[in-house]
């Protein structure tokens, strides 16, 4: 096992390396620059802007291998992503740490959720299957997976204000200040993340269950007379729920893109609409942070995703 | 029906979670008989002025967390709050003209900062400070009072003279980069002196009214990379920022202002200010909707562009104010001039006159907007555009809707219609994210009416701004300086100079610039100028170098319990939040709608 970790530790070097160097070129692949947004609106510009000055103020002036070699140097040398164009004091990793919590509460929030509603309905399904209530919990898990997160934001802050004067609340609160507004305005975000990610959790728990559901040994339980709550909790689900595990591990990245929307949407300042903001005026050094801290966040869950499968199923061991 | 069935149980459920946790500010509804006054700027009765509350208004999410306007807009996004400046618009004079409040005529413009000034030579300006001006009251500068010193170190510091001379100078010197500046000096405790080495006519307004120049202390400036530290001598006091969140403002105690329509109310009349960053419209609708903002628009820079949401809200919402805004035309287009076949006067000529714009305007645009052709000079700088009306005939027919006069031009000009209709093939590149696509997919249907096929392109604003820049692309790309009501004349003018930094697409004219170096060189002359100026945005207009779309508003929006707001956009160039210190809040009837 140790050796293990260690051999997938060692693996993130290249890994990261090569993720580095996607996270770095492509943005500036892109076509069109900071100066260009800069110099975008005639109310703010007038005649003679020196672009090269310009260019040579904000390091643009460059070679693009030039800058990747000095943007590594700086994370490996002094532990910098380096400053946002925008010239704010503090560092891009400072401003990606401030936008951290609210990402990971959005997050924990579409997973408890999902997980909510998934666990309950899969195992129904399974338990109950080929009834009424399995056919309404599938179909539902497919307009799930078939409904984007985008569409389905905006249909929730469009119609019920439309309908009734209500909206989701669209501030957010410092916990410290007002805990329960604070959590408030995660709730309506959560949901519609939530019943995305439940359900592909839903169609696995069901299948899982049916699958552990024909196994001998919870035969066996049904032979003894035991009751159905015993025999689906204690003896099938723990069993079933292994590789629904895994696929939660694997859904992270499916929260990171559909964060990028929905913190937009609702208002909420974390990663995802940190991302969007510095993509649109092209601050490369944001750009390229908040991508690599993405791959690095996702490399360190699939290692842990793997660390865990092994401990709740003793019977795999890692080579 | 099942739709609201279902979004009804789904609404249910959404109360129950969350209705305990719905912020609300808890405003105390006034058991008062109301008292109203008269408004000297519109003559309507309004509540009396009254104090206190919170008044909650979006703000477009800020790309930045900065408060330096030596290196963005962030002198006008927090102008008027907590940044004043030497002088400000007139904010008591009748704004049905030009609720932008700025610019012409002159006399518009007045002293904020500065309460005298005086040119005592064509090279000379001396501003006396109010000596009741203090900064707010934080560390490190504790409330100490604002000297002409202060005022000289951010000139010197925004445009690298003085004692700033040798360091770069600021991104943005937009409004006074023109400005000759010799010597920026404090010559006593509130006399601020600027010489200048050649004389320039719009020299004062400037200096009063620039987009950029704020009254920082200098003992904060390594400190503005931190919007929690903004220090000023505003009406509102920065109490917390939040990243991409938002921004709350305490009033501030010891501002030295009253209303200008009210003497002896001091101002701001708000406790409290908080600005929501909402990027997206459709979440400052809802938010709209939901009473959960007081005010979207130019003053957070969250104007709502969608005509017809803004009519929608207006019958969903009982007594919601709108108050629509037209700042320039941002439908217009731009070319390239310098190739076949828009480099011929007659196609664009003849490209202009296949547009109907008074029905699009009236269809499309709902009736909102100006249909009628523009310089790029706009209508509120009045003295300085040229209307419609008063363009020479033979002109006119040029930018008059006549498909069939097009057609002969276009005819005329060498392209025929070839065997299958088309004379000729283009492109229109939009911005896809802030341009109107659905009206230039109408520009493209009544183009190929005349036998011009277009290909219509919208990339997202920054792949379209290098494209713009770099000259990547064949046919058209917007032109947002047409009808423009903001800016001197010189800049807005000066879009069409060589080196213009924001391009009106390949416009290269001789004659044009050596009519700009004389309108520059009669800059002592304020009656030459202002003459000299109307006949270069003729000039312009003559050339045809873009195709005229209707200037459309876009809405300032505020509940129907802000008082004393009538739509401005600003008090003055960039003064953005100025009239957030100048409404007030009838807290009675807040609490019987909400």
């Amino acid at each position: 096992m140790r050796t293990y970790v260690i051999r997938r530790l060692l693996l993130f070097i290249p890994t990261l390396f090569i993720l580095s160097a996607l996270v770095f070129f492509s943005v500036r692949l892109l076509p069109g620059d900071y100066i260009d947004i800069l110099l975008s609106d005639p109310q703010f510009v007038g005649t003679g802007v020196d672009r090269e000055r310009l260019s040579e103020m904000l390091g643009l002036d460059v070679p693009t291998h030039v800058a990747y070699v000095r943007w590594v140097s700086g994370i490996l040398l002094r532990g910098t992503l380096g400053q946002s164009l925008q010239r704010d004091l503090a560092p891009v990793e400072a401003k990606i740490l401030a936008r951290v919590p609210v990402t990971l509460e959005l997050g924990a929030a579409a997973l408890l959720i999902g997980l909510v509603i998934a666990l309950p309905v899969g195992i129904y399904s399974a338990v109950r299957q080929d009834t009424l209530g399995d056919y309404v919990g599938r179909s539902v898990a497919i307009f799930g997976l078939a409904t984007p997160n985008f569409w389905l934001g905006l249909m929730v802050l469009i119609f019920p204000g439309i309908w009734w004067g209500w909206v989701p609340p669209l501030r957010l609160y410092p916990f410290s200040e007002d805990p329960l507004a604070h959590i408030g305005i995660f709730l309506i975000p959560g949901l519609i993340l939530g019943t995305y990610l439940s359900a592909a959790t839903m169609r696995m728990t069901r299948t899982m269950m049916l699958e552990v559901l024909r196994q001998d040994y919870v035969r066996t339980a049904w032979a003894k007379g035991l009751r159905e709550r015993l025999v689906v909790v204690r003896h099938a689900m723990k069993n079933a729920l292994i590789p629904v595990v895994t696929l939660i591990g694997l859904q992270l990245p499916i929260l990171v893109g559909g964060s990028v929307i929905i913190e937009t949407l609702f208002n909420l300042p974390g990663l995802g609409s940190l991302l969007v903001q510095s993509l649109a005026i092209r601050d490369y050094p944001m750009v390229s942070g908040i991508n690599l801290f993405f791959a690095t966040f996702i490399l360190v869950n699939n290692l842990l995703i793997d660390l865990l499968y092994g401990y709740l199923d003793p019977r795999i061991r890692y080579q | 029906m099942a739709l609201r069935f279902i979004w009804f149980v789904a609404l249910a459920f959404a109360l129950v979670a969350t209705g305990t946790f719905a912020a609300g500010e808890g405003e105390e509804a006034a058991a008062a008989e109301k008292e109203y006054v008269t408004d000297p700027s519109t003559g309507k009765q309004v509540l009396k002025p009254a104090y206190g509350g919170t008044i909650t208004a979006a703000l477009l999410t800020l790309p930045f967390d900065h408060a330096d306007t030596w290196v963005s807009h962030a002198g006008g996004v927090f102008g008027g709050a907590a940044l004043d400046k030497l002088g400000q618009a007139d904010w008591a004079v009748d704004r049905s003209v030009n609720k932008l409040v700025t610019y012409y005529p002159e006399s518009v413009v007045t002293g904020h900062l500065a309460e005298s000034w005086e040119n005592p030579d064509p090279l000379t300006y001396i501003y006396k400070l109010r000596d009741n001006v203090f900064f707010h009251d934080k560390p490190p500068v504790n409330g100490r009072q604002l000297t002409a010193d202060d005022m000289a170190a951010n000139y010197e510091r925004l445009f690298a003279i003085g004692r700033f001379a040798g360091q770069e100078p600021a991104v943005h010197t937009w409004g006074t980069k023109g400005l000759p500046f010799e010597s920026v000096t404090a010559t006593d405790e509130l006399t601020l002196q600027i010489k200048l080495s050649r004389p320039n006519a719009d020299t004062h307004r400037q200096l009063f009214d620039d987009c950029h120049v704020r009254a920082y202390p200098p003992e904060t400036f390594d400190m503005l990379g931190n919007v929690n530290n903004l220090i000023g001598t505003g009406p509102f006091i920065v109490n917390e920022y939040v990243s991409g969140s938002s921004i709350t403002w305490d009033r501030n105690p010891n501002y030295w202002k009253d209303d200008e329509k009210y003497p002896g109310n001091r101002l701001p009349y708000a406790d409290k200010l908080v600005m929501l960053m909402m990027s997206e419209e459709a979440t400052r609708l809802a938010a709209l909707r939901s009473g959960q903002i007081d005010i979207t628009g130019e003053t957070g820079v969250s104007r709502i562009k969608s005509i017809a949401n803004a009519v929608q809200l207006q019958e969903d919402v009982a007594g919601i104010q709108l108050f629509p805004i037209a700042l320039r035309s941002e439908t217009s287009l731009s070319m390239r001039m310098d190739k076949p076949p828009l480099n011929d006067i007659r196609v664009r000529h003849a490209l202009q006159m296949a547009l109907d714009l008074e029905t699009v305007r009236d269809n499309y645009f709902l009736g909102f907007g100006d249909w009628q052709p523009m310089g790029s000079v706009g209508p509120a700088v009045i003295g300085y555009n040229n209307p419609f009306d008063t363009w020479p005939e033979e002109l006119k027919k040029f930018w008059s809707y006549d498909p069939a006069g097009a057609e002969r031009l276009l005819d005329e000009a060498g392209y025929p219609r070839g065997a299958d209709g088309v004379r000729f093939e283009t492109s229109i590149m939009t911005n896809g994210d802030r341009g109107d696509v659905g009206y230039m997919e109408l520009v493209a249907g009544y183009w190929k009416e005349i036998g011009v096929e277009v290909e219509i392109e919208t990339p997202d604003n920054a792949t379209y701004e290098g494209r713009r820049q770099s000259l990547d692309f064949d046919g058209f790309v917007d032109f947002w300086a047409v009808g423009a009501d903001y800016g001197n004349v010189a800049s807005t003018l000066g879009q069409f100079r060589d080196d213009a930094s924001y391009k009106a697409g390949t416009f290269s004219d001789p004659v044009f610039e050596a009519k700009y170096d004389e309108l520059e060189a009669a800059a002592g002359d304020a009656e030459e100028y202002r003459r000299l100026a109307k006949a270069l945005d003729m000039y312009v207009i003559e050339q045809h170098p873009y195709i005229y779309g209707p200037r459309v508003p876009a809405f300032n929006i505020a509940q129907p319990w802000i008082v004393g707001y009538n739509g401005e956009m600003a008090i003055g160039n960039c003064a953005w939040n100025g009239p957030y210190a100048r409404m007030w809040i009838d807290s009675q009837l807040k609490a019987e709608l909400n």
